[in-house]
């Protein structure tokens, strides 16, 4: 049984880690000191998260829940905040019944808002951008990949994998040791699980249903290559992200990150409308908490991580470097998701959607035009962990 | 035995001496045969947890029988809709009478409103039903218990939903 329970003043949060499964009682004092202790110097409410507890057995979970009913006896000006996460199964139903036994008790289900955008991108409107990105993405990002470290027989992890098409790519390309997706969105993950079983790849393909800023079921320095593409920009906080994907990196291995800024996406003719609907896109973006110029800030974020070897190149897709009509596709895509489910999310009226509409439309004839030209710049990024 | 509907995946078996002589085997053993079974799941991660947390209350649950001169067999089979984990072991007649009277409510609901009222009992600081683990994975993860008892074996037997 190997489980850690700490306390932070600042936050008044006490967090279990590992796994809780002791025989006797004695193995809990460590629990009981750190609840006391939490209990004397919280004021208004006190947090308890187990959304790092893999595992907890009848009698871990007979004495928190026992120490809790303390607490509320012992503080009446106490309020008490359970925090769980829906990928640990048994954290929900048991949580649950500590609330039948005692008044000024909460649930709060952790990933279900762990980002403000959250709710936007996690629904299956995302999907068919995210499907026809790594379509116009891949070419170039194939040469990239290898160019960054990215070698036959290696292990890889992709967070935030989406409809799990780039490690699909990476598998048939780079035939890994291991390979791994992992995503919150469910429909997401459904959709990717299907087509690796459509395409026989169940076997190989594996993904999990899991949040980047809390990937307790990997083992530390596990993966030779784990990436994260065009995903920490949607983070409010990227530096708790990049933490875990250092954790689970092996020494010597590869921090690979793509993200963008998507305020320069260009067109010609009609710039000057093409780069506003841009900007306006970016901005709607950052009101839900999201950063699409996030780009060039890696390299600050990849320092502050410790990683060396730091490595920064332009990805720019174009419609020199893309098929134009799959480049449309994406624009349509974009088009679609940005003027209804990101604009109605701004709460934005309906002249706004048709104005923005007509922006994305001009991009795309601009696309189709053959005198015409068309950019989205995305920046890729890796860091040696040392 | 596995049925024709039944498809066995894996067979482990432990003398329950070497067993029941460090805590930690219940842990191991429960993680160690959850990620086995779960490696071709749809979603690995979760299964995982979740299975392993339930062999774990089965197997501490064992522990505590203290039958230390015999052997246990855990038989992990497919239905197709369900993942069987079926525990054999041979008891002392006492921990027989134990889990026929465990056995004797099979109705789900009637047993989750007995899990409440065990825990009741643990929040007031009462001793609660020795197999309050048994009651817990019936009510908070739907699993299917029953027993069985052959010449020589008891077989518990785990249901779930793949």
């Amino acid at each position: 049984m190997t489980y850690q329970v700490m306390y932070n003043q600042n936050d008044q949060m006490v967090t279990f880690t590992g796994c809780m499964r002791p025989q006797t009682q004695e193995e809990l004092l460590e629990v009981n000191k750190t609840l006391a202790m939490a209990a004397e110097k919280a004021m208004g409410m006190l947090y308890l998260n187990f959304n790092r507890l893999e595992f907890i057995n009848n009698m871990a979970f007979h004495e928190v829940m026992k120490h809790i009913g303390l607490i509320i006896n012992a503080k009446p000006k106490l309020t008490i905040k359970i925090i769980i996460s829906s990928v640990i199964p048994w954290s929900e139903k048991k949580m649950t019944w500590i609330k039948q036994f005692y008044d000024r008790i909460s649930i709060e289900q952790y990933d279900n808002n762990f980002y403000p955008g959250q709710e936007v991108i996690e629904n299956d409107h995302f999907i068919p951008v995210l499907r026809t990105q790594t379509k116009i993405i891949w070419a170039q990002e194939k040469k990239l990949l290898a160019e960054h470290g990215l070698k036959k027989g290696m292990s890889v992890a992709d967070i935030c994998c989406g409809v799990g098409d780039f490690i699909s790519l990476v598998y048939q390309e780079f035939n890994p040791s291991q390979i791994i997706g992992i995503d919150h969105s469910k429909p997401n993950l459904n959709y990717a699980r299907r087509i690796a079983e459509d395409n026989g790849l169940s076997d190989k393909l594996k993904y999990h249903y899991g949040d980047a800023g809390n990937l307790f079921f990997i083992r530390d320095n596990e993966f030779d290559f784990v990436t994260c593409r065009l995903s920490l920009q949607i983070f409010d906080k990227p530096e708790l992200i990049l933490k875990e994907l250092h954790r689970i990196c092996k020494p010597g291995g590869k921090i690979y990150l793509t993200n963008e800024t998507y305020s320069k996406t260009l067109g010609y003719p009609q710039s000057e409308i093409i780069s506003r609907t841009y900007e306006e896109a970016s901005k709607m973006f950052k009101f839900l908490g999201m950063d699409l110029e996030f780009g060039p800030k890696m390299n600050s974020y990849l320092q502050d991580a410790h990683l060396k070897d730091i490595r920064i190149d332009p990805m720019m897709i174009t419609t020199d470097s893309t098929s134009r009509e799959d480049f449309k596709v994406v624009v349509e895509s974009w088009r679609d998701y940005i003027c209804n489910d990101l604009a109605i999310a701004n709460k934005k009226d309906e002249t706004y959607r048709k104005e923005l509409t007509q922006g994305f439309n001009s991009h795309i004839r601009a696309i189709e035009s053959k005198r015409g030209f068309a950019s989205w710049p995305i920046w890729v990024a890796s860091g040696t962990k040392s | 035995m596995a049925t024709s509907e039944e498809k066995l995946l894996l067979s482990v078996s432990y003398e329950m001496e070497k067993f029941s002589n460090d805590w930690r085997h219940c842990d191991y053993s429960a993680s160690y045969l959850a990620q086995l079974i779960s490696s071709r799941a749809t979603d690995p991660t979760k299964q995982s947890i979740m299975l392993s947390t339930v062999i774990n209350e089965l197997l501490e649950v064992i522990y505590h029988l203290k039958e230390k001169t015999r052997s246990l067999m855990i038989e992990i089979k497919d239905s197709g809709s369900d993942i069987i984990i079926d525990f054999c072991l041979s008891m002392s007649e006492k921990n027989q009478l134990l889990f026929n009277s465990f056995f004797s409510c099979n109705d789900a609901e009637q047993l989750k409103k007995v899990y409440l009222s065990e825990l009741k009992r643990v929040v007031n600081n009462e001793e609660a039903h020795r197999f309050i683990g048994l009651y817990e994975i019936i009510a908070d993860y739907d699993v299917q218990l029953s027993y069985q008892k052959k010449p020589e074996i008891n077989i518990l037997r785990m249901k779930l939903a793949a």
